[in-house]
């Protein structure tokens, strides 16, 4: 469903219906420093659209609408962070909800973890190439497990699925009480034709595909919440469909394994103040993209509505044909609203 | 159309490009300022209620429930600062209920809010039901929180202090809250403050 028919649908909700409608949004400008110098850009500005349609005794249809009104960020990228536009239909207690729109693929981390407007990133780009993806599913909890499943499109955000190759995506995770810690464990299967870059042609991924491969995905994830410590770590092995970049040493049957990994761990040392580390890293049959990220966040106290977030990140891309080091020091301010 | 085909699509192996096309955005624009002009107010930062279902079953046992939004305005601001002893935050223009349905009876309310942990925000899930003198508490859950007495502070003996706890109660951990345990006891206080806030806030915007 395209997000103006979702609109649309909304509007005559509100018209017809006892509707709810909230408006909220968000501006994330940002500072840069690398070894070319500093600059200042809007990353992203977004509105957002919730609304509820609600029956005389339960919730019929809420709908979320995710929309990208200005910032640098553009092309292939933009799409990662900017265009959730989905409706949840619940079927009542202790029953599936069907998701239908353009919604997060709930592969590992991103089931759970909203980074669009954090500056320390999962590698899901590398790892799924989207995040955001039309698609319909159903979404629910057994006892203390959550359960996704996703059917898409696998062409991304705001495309037209030309291609009509689908992917699915599943997810369970049990979710309970060790001792102090609060812990998530996750593991997801994927399955289904997406966007491919090569290792090389990551620093172009801006420009969208122009290649899409079957992807096979297994993940395991894990998140943490021990006192003021919040731990995540996430791994994925796969395998890609062979294309004209497959070194053929490494295929097997026509397709070639990948991995990836992402660890990360922040700390609150006081309610306002959060340093936190990250660690990622893809593998293919090329070489490797691994970045290191080092961070401190801001809360200002009894303002929800700011959030400053500080990152230095050292990228490596190490390839046949590459081996590229570089590093940039960012400081963010999210203004939610 | 082979299972192959509808999950890969024909050309997927091939590694052709597919033709792909953005939608226009005009119509979005159209669609965007319908739905602003039939919009209320700005969204505050509100709490999601991550478990209904879950909640619910525990507490109600069965039932069904629906959201309501509630906008406060400034004379309901005034009395519920008055009557809590601090001030609202600056985005809390807006609340979230969840008015909990037995068939077309409603049963009681369940409402959620972010309070203010030592280490983070403390999610609470605050369940009501209609009491002789206003709303009292049926329970107190916790969803998410970064404090260090995790287990301390969802256990039973110190959530079920709630239970039964009205609009004249004070809710001040050391007087009728015990503390969790022992060095909790500001994050004991931040679950007593958010149950109260929520309750007086319930009752301040007429029980929605």
């Amino acid at each position: 469903m395209s997000r103006s028919a979702l609109v649309l649908f909304l509007a005559a909700a509100v018209a017809v219906a006892g509707t709810s409608v909230r408006l909220g949004g968000a501006l994330y400008p940002r500072i840069m420093y690398d070894a070319m110098g500093s600059s200042f850009e809007l990353m992203g500005a977004e509105g957002n659209i919730e609304a509820q349609v609600s029956g005389e005794t339960r919730d019929i249809v809420t709908a979320l609408i995710q929309v990208r009104a200005a910032g640098a960020m553009s092309g292939w990228t933009s799409g990662f962070h900017f265009g959730q536009a989905y409706a949840l239909l619940p079927l009542g207690l202790s029953l599936p909800t069907i998701k239908v729109g353009q919604a997060v693929i709930p592969f590992g981390l991103l089931a759970d973890y909203d980074i669009h407007g954090q500056i320390i990133q999962t590698p899901f780009a590398k790892t799924l190439g989207l995040r955001l993806d039309p698609g319909l599913g159903v979404l629910g909890v057994l006892g203390q497990t959550d359960y996704r499943l996703w059917l898409s499109n696998g062409n991304g955000p705001d495309m037209m699925d030309n291609d009509r190759g689908k992917v699915v995506t599943a997810r369970v995770a049990p979710r309970f009480l060790l001792g102090d810690a609060d812990v998530t464990l996750g593991l997801s299967g994927l399955a289904g034709s997406l966007p491919y870059w090569s290792l090389d042609s990551l620093p172009k991924m801006i420009e969208g595909p122009r290649l899409y491969v079957s992807k096979y995905r297994l993940g395991l994830d894990n998140n943490v919440d021990w006192g003021p410590l919040i731990m995540r770590l996430e791994g994925v092995v796969g395998r890609d469909s062979k294309t004209g970049d497959s070194p053929p040493e490494r295929s097997t049957r026509g397709t070639v394994p990948v991995f990836g990994y992402y660890g990360e761990a922040r700390y609150a040392l006081v309610r306002w103040l959060e340093p936190m580390v990250a660690y990622d890293g893809f593998h293919t049959g090329e070489g490797s993209a691994r970045t290191l990220s080092a961070g401190l966040n801001f809360y200002p106290p009894d303002i929800s509505a700011l959030e400053v977030q500080t990152a230095f990140q050292r990228n490596s891309l190490n390839t046949a044909t590459q081996n590229m080091e570089d590093w940039h020091v960012i400081a963010q301010l999210a203004v939610r609203f | 159309m082979s299972l192959r085909n509808l999950l890969f699509g024909s050309n997927a192996k091939t590694g052709t490009v597919p033709r792909v096309e953005r939608f226009e955005g005009l119509s979005l624009i159209f669609a965007l300022l319908l739905v602003l002009s039939l919009a209320g107010t700005a969204a505050a930062s509100l709490c999601v209620w991550r478990q209904p279902d879950a909640d619910i079953s525990g507490i109600f046992g069965s039932g069904s429930y629906k959201t309501v939004f509630a906008d406060i305005t400034d004379a309901q601001k005034q009395k519920v600062e008055e009557r809590l002893g601090f001030p609202l935050d600056a985005d809390e223009t807006q609340f979230k209920y969840f008015p909990v349905f037995k068939g077309k009876q409603r049963v009681g309310t369940a409402m959620s809010h972010a309070g203010k942990g030592q280490f983070g925000a403390i999610e609470v899930v605050v369940a009501v039901v209609a009491g002789d003198s206003g709303p009292v508490i049926k329970e107190v859950r916790i969803q998410r929180d970064r404090e260090k007495a995790k287990a301390a502070l969802r256990s039973k003996d110190f959530l079920g202090q709630f239970k039964g706890k009205g609009l004249t109660d004070t809710f001040m951990v050391g007087e009728d809250i015990e503390t969790a345990v022992k060095g909790a006891e500001k994050a004991s206080q931040a679950v007593a403050t958010a149950a109260r806030k929520l309750l007086v806030v319930y009752d301040g915007l007429g029980r929605p």
